[in-house]
């Protein structure tokens, strides 16, 4: 772990200390610090920005609850995402059983296999002169939503979120050969997928 | 040729996992194998795309509802309306009732048109119905012709409204007369045979509200129809039957509405019904025949022939002017030309029934209205209006022994002459009997007159059938024989027995004085009058009631009343 990271760590411990003796400027500094790249993930799962956006309060608001129960032999950046992950995982399960469906994109392939979702976010920065690139993910968003819950958690944790393979395997709570065996499903899939919608 | 390298240690070698010495390792392979190094590419473009993506922002606020989601305990999710599958179960309970209330409105909608549409046609329909001017034409036609049938059906009821009561009858009776004449009970026959003093019918019962009849007239005025005045009716006649000739339907039966005249002014009910004639259109001549028939079988004898001959004069100067003659007139043309000359002779006068009521008895008038036109009328004429209005009542003892000295009518001029100046109302009653009916007076025995003037009901029953067979006999002009008359009848009384056809009929065959309110045949034999009576009946009238004064017709439902006057 570089240096950057450790010192990142150290803060996130006093932070977390602070906030355990309820200080919420504290707690607030770490929602502040996460809150990004939770929001990211989460909408890279769930696909639906207030969707994601619920989740992440939810996400902070029961890390504060377990604030107290968290222990320092996990990072806290991992300890909250397993948190936000496990609320994507829970949230995607009822989603499928009341089958509920959150706006589409009008982008949506017509003939997906999954009742994923595929939504631009409001504030998605689209550059005129990158309106083809913005198109490409538009397309990448929505094909990595056609995966399963599963691989998608661990792609976009390992090729968005650049977590390791350790790390994902403690935030998804498998074994590391697992992680790895379903990274490598999920490119696959997702570049068949990909390489079939660009064609 | 089989890849030594595999999915997960290109993966690897692609994340940085694989060891120095795997890493060299997959290089060299994918330097020699361009399968293997075609993935890699792939993968490589795809694992930089998704690193590629835009990290997305969480809302600016989001650290701010973590800590008031903190403070409230609980977290307050955003509210998104969630976004229901169009065929899912919750979408058709979310749309069901929505659909079914817009069904509800397009039905009703469809629904109200339709009822619209059925009112505006029937609106329509109605509009149509009731401004149809045949519907209308029929349904007042009809009307039209219900009245004019049963006007003379309920003829004698409507004018039994019209008639003043008994009480005013009577009051007429004690009304002061300022004509000595009246009040000496002297009959208009009397008065006709004095020349002198001429009434008007109507002004007889001025305490009655009849219509007056026109001015009265003396012998002396009797005269023959001016040739103006037969010329103006002529032109009337022929406009009329121009008219009639130039109407598409032209039927054999007209019903002929006989213009006003300005001699009848009475009530308009009374134009209504006065000269409404209905002949038939082969039968103009029969009709007319026997109508001058009937004028010469009244008591005025003189008169009659005075308008036999006038009559023929007329109709000589129709002839000429004509060329035709009547014969070529429509009948109901005919019937009015004699109406209008029948009016237009002095002493004679056509009009309505209620016209005709003031010469009437109370009792006749009371039958009349009880019962129909065709009753014939009894012998008890009250003494009280036959002695002014010229009848005469078979109570009264002057009346009925007026008979017993019946002279001859030079005789009877001169006690006339004398009753001018002495206005004895016996001896009036007596020389209005003898001008009414000299003939009969001179020829019957008193005993005969006492006997059929007496009271007894059977007997006047029997007198009013022998008076009804009397009257179908006929009297033609060219029989008219005063002598012949006076001697037949005094032949059959000297016999003491009566006719043949009288011995059927019994004693009433003998006339007496009280049949001088009936027509009696002067000069005709029964079957002279029989075979007038037969005449009408096959021209299609039928007497409905024959008088000495007046006299009713009807041919169909049509009733002529001919009223002469004495003046």
């Amino acid at each position: 772990m570089d240096r950057r990271l450790k010192t990142k760590a150290v803060e996130d411990t006093l932070l977390v200390e602070q906030a355990k003796q309820g200080d919420l400027q504290a707690f607030r500094a770490l929602v502040e610090r996460y809150q990004n790249r939770i929001y990211n993930a989460i909408y890279r799962v769930v696909g639906h920005a207030d969707d994601a956006d619920n989740l992440l309060q939810e996400t902070f608001f029961k890390a504060y609850k377990a604030l107290q129960g968290f222990k320092e032999e996990a990072q806290f950046s991992t300890w909250i995402y397993r948190i936000a992950m496990n609320h994507c995982a829970s949230h995607l399960r009822k989603l499928k059983t009341v089958k509920h469906q959150r706006p589409m994109s009008l982008d949506a392939p017509a003939n997906s296999d999954q009742q994923s979702t595929l939504q631009l976010a409001s504030d998605i920065a689209s550059p005129d002169d990158n309106m083809i690139q913005q198109e490409r993910q538009v397309m990448i968003q929505q094909t990595i939503l056609e995966l399963e819950p599963d691989l998608r958690r661990i792609l976009v944790l390992k090729d968005i979120d650049d977590r390791s393979y350790e790390e994902i395997a403690d935030i998804i709570g498998c074994p590391l050969g697992t992680v790895k065996s379903r990274l490598f499903k999920a490119r696959e899939l997702l570049r068949a997928k990909l390489t079939r919608y660009l064609q | 040729m089989k890849c030594s390298l595999s999915n997960a240690e290109l993966n690897q070698y692609l994340d940085g996992a694989l060891s120095p010495s795997a890493c060299e390792r997959v290089e060299q392979h994918l330097f020699q194998c361009p399968t293997c190094s075609q993935t890699y590419d792939a993968l490589f473009q795809l694992v930089q795309d998704l690193r590629g993506l835009q990290s997305l922002q969480a809302r600016d606020d989001s650290a701010e509802r973590v800590l008031e989601a903190i403070d409230r305990g609980k977290v307050v999710p955003l509210q998104t309306p969630d976004i229901i599958p169009l065929r899912s179960p919750a979408r058709i309970r979310q749309v069901a009732p929505w659909l079914v209330a817009a069904c509800l409105v397009v039905g009703l909608s469809m629904f109200a048109m339709n009822l619209y549409k059925d009112a505006q046609v029937q609106s329509q329909l109605d509009t149509v119905v009731a401004s149809a001017p045949e519907r209308n034409s029929l349904e007042d036609f009809s009307e039209n012709k219900k009245t004019t049938l049963a006007k003379n059906d309920v003829e004698i009821d409507i004018l039994s409204k019209r008639v003043p009561p008994r009480e005013s009858l009577m009051d007429l009776n004690n009304e002061p007369v300022s004509d000595p004449d009246e009040v000496a009970g002297v009959s208009q026959g009397e008065k006709r045979e004095d020349n002198k003093s001429r009434t008007k019918p109507g002004a007889q019962g001025e305490g009655l509200h009849f219509p007056e009849t026109p001015d009265a007239v003396t012998n002396d005025d009797i005269e023959p129809p001016s040739l103006s005045r037969i010329d103006n009716r002529h032109e009337e006649l022929g406009r009329i039957t121009d008219g009639i000739a130039s109407s598409p339907d032209t039927s054999d039966e007209m019903e002929l509405e006989s213009v006003e005249s300005s001699t009848y002014d009475a009530t308009s009910f009374q134009k209504e019904n006065m000269w409404v004639c209905k002949v038939q259109a082969d039968q103009s001549q029969a009709v007319r025949k026997q109508l001058l028939n009937v004028l010469t079988r009244s008591n005025l004898q003189r008169e009659q022939e005075q308008r036999q001959r006038d009559r023929s004069n007329f109709a000589d100067r129709q002839d000429n002017h004509r060329g035709q003659g009547v014969e070529d007139a429509s009948a109901s043309m005919a019937v009015f030309a004699i109406v209008q000359e029948l009016s237009g002779v002095k002493g004679v006068e056509v009009s309505s029934t209620q016209q005709a009521y003031k010469y009437m008895s109370e009792a006749d008038y009371k039958r009349m209205s009880k019962n129909d036109a065709t009753l014939s009328f009894g012998d008890s004429r009250p003494s009280d209006l036959t002695g002014r209005l010229g009848g005469r009542d078979e109570n009264k003892p002057e009346d009925r022994l007026d008979g017993a000295s019946d002279e001859d009518g030079e005789v009877a001029s001169a006690e006339d002459v004398e009753a001018d100046d002495q206005p004895d109302p016996a001896a009036k009653s007596i020389k209005q009997n003898k001008s009414r009916n000299p003939k009969k007076e001179e020829g019957k025995p008193a005993a005969t007159q006492n006997l059929t003037g007496n009271t007894d009901p059977v007997e006047e029953e029997n007198q009013d059938a022998d008076d009804d067979e009397i009257d179908t006999t006929e009297t033609s002009e060219s029989d008219l024989d005063e002598s012949g008359l006076d001697e037949d009848v005094e032949a059959d009384e000297d016999k003491g027995e009566a006719a043949p056809s009288e011995v059927a009929r019994g004693e009433k065959a003998i006339p007496s004085d009280t049949d001088d309110e009936h027509f009696k045949p002067e000069g005709n034999t029964p079957s002279e009058r029989g075979h007038l009576d037969q005449a009408l009946l096959e021209s299609g009238w039928e007497i409905l009631e024959d008088h000495e004064t007046w006299m009713r017709l009807r041919i169909g439902t049509r009733i002529i009343t001919i009223l002469f006057t004495e003046e």
